[in-house]
């Protein structure tokens, strides 16, 4: 019986490692995102990635985007540099398994304003910026358990949703030593 | 045991670092694109626009047709010009259409505007590379392929801007089309004049004419371009 329990304490643990390096991983995939096709504009026919939209700050087009609409211009141009300093923030936050509630909102929303804020200069969204508008779903999502697991601690209840948010968000314990 | 926050660390490192390295080699390629390329680039954009303008002036014609411009699934659905009696409605199917040509018109200009802005660089280049070559005859020959690109440049951009005139022109009976549309849409507060809202349709219909030659115009663009500009 012992035992059992035992063997049952290491799979959750071992199940809590995984989940807590797989939001790891997860939170590098926007910035290989960014080498990806991120959106079409209009009148170019090339879709431009993450880092080619960055790019285009450069002169000359970057006179014609800010003629149309400075302010969409600059979603477009600034937003993934935005973006990929989010995702290496994140990156560093749970390498280091601490939660930052604000960011995977804040990347959502800015991958938002380039999809649907700028559509007077993008008229496509590509496979780059769609899963980066994903992974930051999940992360936002996986916030939200989190908080959610950290309220129940608090308040001590309903411990049985709580042992399983703790292996499900990947912020239980377990016994590998970390440096 | 596993030293896990030293292999994230690392591979948080490498993934930054291979970004980065992408980053700056496209901002290389980017710096140091051909003037040709650039010139292409340009007008190529400036076409496309001019695509774009023709699009949303046609959707113009459609409305002014009778027809509600835009998608075709969306046209049938909806009731056509002369039957609807709710200045709302007609601005309603109004607005979305004159928002684009405003907005179609701001990128053609602005496109045009960059295709200018990227020739000289390309024909100071040019000139710069004919100076420096030593045999007269070869020079000679060089200097008679500049000009005869200068020409084909020069014809299009005159065409450009014979274009462009003519969407303005266009543009500011647009402009004219919904002040007098807002006007009666004030005015039914007041009184609803059915008289004055008939005459709607008809006014739009006279743009059709300035709209053919708005398409010829843009069509007279990429027809001069048949140039080394494209070659890229």
């Amino acid at each position: 019986m012992h035992q059992g329990s035992g063997g049952q304490t290491k799979t959750r643990e071992l199940v809590t490692l995984i989940v807590r390096l797989t939001a790891f991983l997860v939170t590098l995939i926007p910035l290989v995102a960014m080498m990806r096709p991120w959106v079409t504009l209009d009148g170019i026919d090339e879709p431009v990635s993450g880092v080619g939209a960055v790019a285009l700050l450069l002169p000359s087009m970057r006179e014609y985007l800010f003629a149309v609409s400075p302010l969409q211009a600059a979603v477009v141009t600034l937003g993934p540099i935005v973006v990929a300093l989010l995702a290496i923030f994140i990156s560093n936050r749970y390498r280091r398994r601490k939660s930052v509630f604000w960011a995977p909102p804040a990347m959502l929303a800015v991958a938002l304003g380039i999809a649907y804020g700028a559509t007077d200069l993008v008229t496509g969204t590509e496979q780059g910026l769609t899963i980066v508008l994903v992974v930051s779903m999940l992360l936002t999502l996986h916030q939200v358990a989190i908080r959610a697991q950290l309220a129940l601690q608090r308040k001590l209840m309903m411990p049985a949703i709580y042992r399983v948010l703790t292996i499900a968000t990947g912020t239980g314990r377990y016994r590998w030593r970390e440096w | 045991m596993v030293v896990i926050r030293g292999i994230l660390r690392y591979s948080l490192m490498f993934v930054a670092a291979v970004v980065i390295g992408y980053a700056a080699l496209a901002v290389f390629e980017e710096v140091t694109q051909t003037e040709a390329t650039r010139v292409s680039a340009s007008v190529r954009l400036a076409e496309n626009q001019a695509e774009n303008m023709d699009r949303a002036l046609g959707d113009v014609s459609l409305f002014a047709d009778g027809n509600s411009g835009g998608d075709a699934s969306e046209a049938r659905s909806q009731p056509a010009i002369s039957e609807i009696s709710d200045i709302d409605t007609l601005i309603g199917r109004w607005e979305p259409l004159y928002e684009e040509a405003q907005l179609a018109y701001v990128k053609f200009e602005a496109a045009i505007d960059n295709a200018k802005a990227t020739a000289p660089g390309y024909f100071a280049t040019q000139q710069a590379l004919t100076e420096s070559i030593n045999d007269p005859v070869a020079k000679a020959q060089a200097q008679e392929d500049d000009e005869r690109e200068w020409a084909l440049y020069s014809n299009w951009e005159a065409q450009a801007e014979s274009a462009l005139a003519k969407a303005q022109a266009i543009g500011k009976q647009l402009d004219d089309m919904d002040a007098i549309l807002r006007k009666l849409e004030l005015r039914t507060d007041f009184v609803f004049d059915t008289s004055s809202f008939q005459d709607i349709p008809t006014a739009i219909s006279e743009l059709n004419a300035e709209l053919s030659e708005f398409r010829a115009a843009s069509e007279t663009i990429r027809a001069a371009t048949a140039s080394p500009f494209e070659a890229n």
